[in-house]
């Protein structure tokens, strides 16, 4: 072989050497997104939509499985390493796609430590010890429950209450001795988490609570009606987020609907500050400053597979990123938190078609990607439980298993 | 003897096609947006999908023999031939080095970055396309052969250093095949990883260009997944390019089954037409909620995501061949069951031969291709074009919707025709086989048989997966 072709052979052997090298090594750099463990936990279903609750090191989730199964049941976790702890088994004749909802973790009984609380399709809230998975008390509710208790000072009463909704729209406010404070009816059904907050201002929390025909109604800590507001007629709430968006006092409550509407409310009196289409499916779930330039930005995704920041003031669009190529059903609605301990906050995008995103808040762009090929239904859960600094990410997949996810310091593979 | 016009079977399958495209129309239940749903029942768009096929088959049957057609479209001077040759090479081989340059430092957006966009659909699928159209293309955009005759070309002479093994024949392809598009286009995010797309191409070319360097240009025809499935693909092709001695090239029409009555070179190329049909349908069938069943079911006795996708892929692909060889074996026994062909009577084939000497397998598996092609336009046209307009995105230029003029159920109905059409096409080649295989009419009819018994399965499969949601 002449010098000539010999210096070519090796050049572009080098050159696709180093571009394998260089891809198996994850480009040019960034934080990764890896897998600590995947949980045991898998359902007959694929349809898990309820993220899973984290707290003293233990890992909480609500598992759903086939009508009339033994599947169902609120699951224990280490967090370390996703081992089973306990189980609480819902009984096979109320097993269903809905078993069991989002589990909360607070001290709900003003006795100095905390429960494990969870609604069911026993029709209850069940409050269970964290350690044991033992039941300590249960609160009847007049439907199976959807969304995660609250645990909240919001009635006048003394102590803290725990604040349910059932799927139907009942509204419960249990005392910390387990009786009924007060109830309501929304007359619609209620997909979106309610929330607590002092969101007019006025030193006093109040709980919002969104329905499925489109309406908000914030209710005063003693069940008295505050506001009511048609966020989006015939439109179906799904998702939400609060926090200070407009520096005027009041909170701001975004909420986003199936049609795909993001709606900023002014907690003050429930008026539309602004509102965005997405297209469809929009779900919000993160109000911050991600970009640290002072000024909070809404997160948001769509069934579009795409990710936009929305300003929270003024609704303007800041970026959008696509996450997901493939045409799916929905997107659950990113988190955001500071996943690599750097003090700034990393947004996690969970995608539908089982992929979990890490983007750079102030830009759209993507860090790395994580994925099953199951789908994901609902938010992920951040928290540091190894006390370094960075939350880890916790997703529940559909299929029941929940994958812990790290995010790799900068320049590990991808 | 009468003599029936090949337009007959064209006109009736034609036909009933545009009857099971007039009977659909998208819908939606539950809020969830499926993919597409049929108003009239889709056992009865299988069951007309079916007897089409059957139909098709009787009809080809009859005729006196398989249609045959030939003739020149037009010729292209050197000149211009070559140049277009030239730009279409270098073109090419510049998007390449941009999937590897673009993979590695641009963005891990899998939609923004070139690496992920181009080469998982417009090149992996998009070639795909344009071979069943007009013949294999591959000879000269592969960029590894680009690559390898241009170190020729310093060289002064061929540069190999050893015959390529006959006995290697095209498994490396198939072996290509399978880890390219089985495990890594299916299984894995690689597609969504500008990275690893860059690093798996990169990986890709480096053993193919190694290769030519050590076995010469015919292991570019024989181990390159790329040139064994483009070169299947265009068998189907209506409108088949040559390059005649002059340099000139020319454009030659056929009837779409005439490239497919050619025997397969050899077992792994037979084996690599069953994988790719497998493979098509197995892409589809991946995206539904009853793979995500059998997916649960089986993960929740095997360790592991990776494990339990490629169990199912592999148990699927094992099940195609191991139908498909039994039915070769069937098709053959009954084929061969006289050798020696009535001296007289009507059933007397003159023409047949009693089999060529290729094996069953050999000669039935290239009349599968034009189901492949088949489901490769109704899987994977509407992908490759909704791919190539977002290209522009990548320089700042708004994105372009290159079917934004389609409505859904004619969509629908363009992939059930090409589905059915393929179908079509392959009992036209398929009748065209076992008439040389078999000695007579009668033998050859039921020879015919079981082979038409599989292509009227996998029609009723494949239009199953089509109709499936993409999600629960």
């Amino acid at each position: 072989m002449k010098p000539t072709t010999l210096a070519a052979v090796v050049t572009v052997t080098l050159a696709l050497g180093v571009v394998v090298a260089l891809g198996l090594a994850g480009g040019s750099g960034g934080a990764a997104l890896d897998a600590t463990w995947t949980s045991d936990t898998g359902a007959g279903i694929a349809a898990n939509h309820h993220a899973v609750a984290v707290a003293d090191g233990r890992v909480y989730a609500p598992i759903s499985g086939a009508d009339g199964t033994s599947d169902c049941a609120l699951r224990a976790l280490s967090a370390g390493n996703g081992t089973p702890l306990w189980s609480y088994g819902v009984p096979a004749a109320n097993c269903t796609v809905h078993s069991v909802a989002d589990p909360t973790v607070a001290d709900a009984d003003g006795d100095g430590s905390r429960e494990v609380l969870a609604a069911t399709t026993e029709r209850e809230v069940t409050a269970l010890d964290p350690g044991s998975g033992a039941v300590r008390s249960r609160f009847r509710l007049a439907d199976y429950g959807y969304t995660k208790p609250v645990v909240a000072d919001l009635s006048p009463a003394p102590g803290r209450e725990t604040v349910a909704v059932d799927v139907t729209g009942t509204v419960f406010v249990f005392g910390s001795n387990g009786t009924t404070l007060w109830r309501a009816a929304l007359d619609e059904y209620v997909w979106a988490q309610p929330t607590v907050a002092d969101f007019d201002a006025d030193d006093e929390p109040e709980l919002l609570v969104a329905g499925r025909a489109g309406d908000a109604v914030l209710f005063a800590g003693d069940g008295t009606v505050e506001w009511t507001r048609t966020v989006a007629a015939d439109d179906a709430i799904t998702w939400g987020a609060h926090g200070q968006a407009a520096d005027d006092g009041a909170l701001e409550a975004v909420l986003s609907t199936v049609d795909g509407d993001v709606v900023a409310l002014d907690g003050h009196d429930g008026s539309v500050e602004w509102r965005e289409n997405v297209g469809g499916f929009a779900a919000v779930h993160a109000l911050g400053d991600g970009d640290g330039d002072g000024a909070p930005e809404v997160y948001a995704a769509g069934a579009d597979g795409t990710v936009r920041a929305f300003d929270a003031a003024s609704g303007a669009t800041e970026w959008e990123t696509e996450v997901v190529a493939e045409r799916v059903q929905m997107m659950p609605p990113p988190n955001l938190g500071d996943l690599d301990g750097d003090g700034g906050a990393e947004l996690l995008a969970a995608g539908n078609d089982g992929s979990v995103t890490l983007i750079d808040p102030a830009t759209g762009d993507v860090v790395s990607t994580y994925a099953r090929d199951v789908p994901i239904f609902t938010h992920a859960t951040l928290a540091d439980v190894d006390g370094d600094g960075a939350a880890e990410a916790f997703v529940m997949y559909a299929d029941g298993r929940v994958v812990r996810l790290d995010v790799a310091p900068a320049g590990g593979p991808e | 003897m009468r003599h029936r016009h090949p337009s007959r079977l064209l006109t009736a399958a034609a036909a009933v096609c545009v009857l099971l495209v007039v009977a659909v129309a998208p819908a939606a239940a539950h809020g969830v947006t499926t993919r597409f749903d049929a108003p009239v029942p889709l056992w009865a768009v299988s069951l007309g999908a079916g007897l089409t096929v059957v139909a098709s088959a009787a009809l080809v049957g009859r005729l006196d023999a398989t249609p045959h057609l030939t003739g020149r479209i037009g010729v292209l001077p050197p000149r211009p031939a070559a140049v277009g040759r030239g730009i279409a090479r270098i073109g090419f081989f510049v998007a390449f080095v941009a999937v590897l340059l673009h993979g590695l430092v641009g963005p891990r957006v899998p939609t923004g970055n070139f690496a992920t966009l181009f080469t998982w659909s417009v090149w992996l699928k998009g070639v795909g396309l344009v071979a069943i159209v007009v013949g294999s293309p591959w000879a000269v955009l592969s960029p590894w052969r680009t690559a390898y005759d241009a170190v020729c070309r310093l060289e002064g002479a061929e540069i190999g250093a050893r015959p390529y093994p006959a006995w290697l024949g095209r498994w490396p392809a198939l072996v290509g095949f399978l880890l390219l598009v089985g495990v890594a286009e299916n299984l894995t995010r690689i597609p969504q990883r500008p990275t690893a797309t860059a690093a798996v191409v990169a990986a890709y070319a480096l053993v193919l260009f190694a290769g030519g360097l050590a076995f010469g240009r015919s292991w570019f025809d024989h181990a390159d997944a790329f040139a064994v499935l483009y070169g299947l693909l265009g068998r189907v092709a209506p409108a088949s390019v040559r390059r005649d001695d002059d340099g000139s090239v020319a454009v030659v029409r056929r009837y779409p089954w005439e490239g497919c009555t050619v025997p397969a070179a050899d077992g792994a190329a037979a084996a690599f037409v069953v994988a790719a049909i497998y493979t098509v349908t197995f892409d589809g069938f991946a995206e539904s909620p009853a793979y995500r069943g059998f997916y649960a079911d089986l993960r929740a006795v095997v360790a592991g995501d990776a494990a339990t996708g490629l169990l199912l892929y592999a148990a699927g692909l094992l099940g195609f061949l191991v139908a498909f060889r039994g039915v070769a074996a069937l098709v053959g026994r009954i084929a061969r069951r006289s050798q020696r062909p009535p001296a007289t009577g009507r059933d007397a084939r003159p023409e047949s031969d009693g089999g060529s000497g290729a094996p069953v397998t050999a000669l039935l598996a290239p009349t599968l291709v034009p189901i492949a092609a088949g489901y490769e336009i109704a899987h994977n046209a509407a992908y490759v074009l909704a791919s190539a307009g977002r290209l522009p995105r990548l320089v700042g230029a708004d994105a372009v919707d290159p079917l934004w003029w389609l409505p859904l159920p004619v969509f629908w109905g363009v992939q059930v025709v090409c589905l059915v059409g393929g179908h079509v096409v392959a009992v036209a080649a398929a009748d065209a086989v076992v008439r040389r295989l078999a000695p007579t009419g009668r033998l050859a009819a039921a020879a015919h048989a079981p082979h038409l018994g599989l292509m009227v399965a996998y029609t009723v499969v494949s239009l199953w997966v089509i109709s499936l949601p993409v999600a629960a």
